[in-house]
């Protein structure tokens, strides 16, 4: 079982170090490289190449971990209490890790992919996608507008999945989900999918915010009637200016 | 001569939609017109004065205020190609309307290619209508001010959308 997100207690029984420093690390030290997370350690290593040795833990990869040192009844992964377990030749500490970012990213994104290849979006309607995107925003917070690109960046060639989430985008008000939310919808407007264009113009609409108006003259969109919809969307945006 | 009101995808139907002579793309089929039990869900119109009736129906069943594109067919036309239509209960918030309901039923692969047809004609003829969050409003304020629809029974989202 993965540990919660949010670990309060941290035991120091064992100093760390990290071989992408190469600094031996001590709970002073720690303190004093995040100052301000002092109660989470935060490191810049994969959880999956950590091992334990003297009871030194040592991260041996450059990723993004939230993790800590706790105390050996902690609930820890399995992969990481063999590990430490082993080598760690009876110390009294051992390390307890939550999901690092980049997995939390990946757990999203991919739970977002497996809903929209099961949907079917259609518009005037709540989509199975939005409501797992709200999810989302009340879960991870601030960790939102990169969760968001990183599924953009990851499925940019996934057309269900880029409309699913500019329209999740749009259902958000417009100042929640700047600037990322609004970056993406202007990449839509020049995809080569006219489905993503809309989704881009409509997302724009939605939002009903002034700033829509410049960024919907600045383009032309194919086809015909697509670049209608922009023209009514500004006349409409206009108004609500 | 009466009408029957179908939303529709209008970007689902891609090149086709531009020219007549591009052969209906399978998204168009199989999500735009996409059937269940063999039908294709539609909103009568008695003429082009009735029509708002039937796409209050329409709106009436949406959850949130967002551009729809609809299409507007010729009941005689549909029957000339063998179509059947059958009146059916709506799903609509607009109860006084649910009547209005109808299905284009029974269809086979041979009459999904006639309807489609008769779509892709109208769409590279430009005889489809967007309707955009303003006239959307329109639409409900109407259907709420003629008692069609009761305005607490709207999700949270049009009501907030309405009393903007």
């Amino acid at each position: 079982m993965i540990p919660s997100e949010t670990t309060s207690e941290i035991i120091w029984g064992a100093p760390l170090s990290t071989r992408a420093t190469g600094h031996v690390l001590t709970s002073p030290q720690i303190s004093s490289v995040f100052p301000s997370r002092s109660e989470i350690v935060t490191f810049r290593a994969s959880f999956g190449e950590a091992v334990a040795q003297n009871g030194n833990v040592r991260l041996r990869s450059i990723n993004h971990v939230i993790g800590n040192v706790a105390s050996t009844n902690q609930d820890i992964p399995n992969r990481f209490s063999s590990s430490t377990q082993s080598e760690s030749k009876g110390s009294a500490s051992s390390v307890s890790l939550v999901p690092s970012n980049w997995e939390i990213y990946e757990r999203c994104r991919k739970r977002f992919v497996q809903i929209t290849v099961a949907e079917e979006i259609e518009y005037g309607l709540v989509a199975p996608s939005e409501v797992l995107l709200g999810e989302y925003f009340e879960r991870y917070g601030s960790l939102i507008g990169n969760i968001v690109q990183h599924i953009y960046l990851n499925e940019i060639g996934n057309k269900s999945v880029l409309i699913a989430l500019l329209k999740s985008l749009s259902t958000r008000a417009y100042r929640s989900v700047y600037p990322y939310a609004q970056t993406i919808a202007v990449a839509a407007l020049a995809s080569h999918n006219v489905e993503v264009r809309e989704a881009g113009v409509r997302a724009f609409e939605n939002w009903g915010h002034s700033e829509g108006i410049g960024v919907l003259k600045e383009l032309i969109v194919t086809p015909r009637w697509l670049d209608e919809y922009r023209v009514e969307t500004i006349e409409y945006l206009e108004t609500l200016a | 001569m009466s009408l029957l009101v179908r939303k529709i995808q209008r970007s689902k139907w891609g090149d086709c939609a531009e020219n007549s002579d591009v052969p209906v793309n399978a998204d168009a089929l199989t999500n735009c017109l996409k059937t269940t039990g063999d039908t294709l869900s539609v909103w009568f119109a008695q003429d082009d004065s009735d029509l708002d009736s039937a796409k209050i129906a329409l709106i009436g069943t949406m959850s949130k205020l967002e551009k729809i594109d609809i299409i507007v067919l010729d009941e005689s036309e549909l029957a000339a190609n063998d179509v059947v239509l059958a009146e059916t209960p709506g799903i609509t918030l607009a109860k006084p309307l649910v009547d209005r309901h109808r299905d284009l039923a029974r269809l086979s692969v041979i009459e999904m290619m006639k309807v489609s047809s008769i779509i892709q004609r109208k769409l590279v003829e430009g005889e489809t209508e967007r309707i955009g969050k303003p006239e959307l409003l329109r639409l409900f304020k109407k259907a709420i001010d003629n008692g069609l629809i009761v305005k607490s029974e709207l999700s949270d989202d049009l009501q907030k959308a309405l009393n903007k």
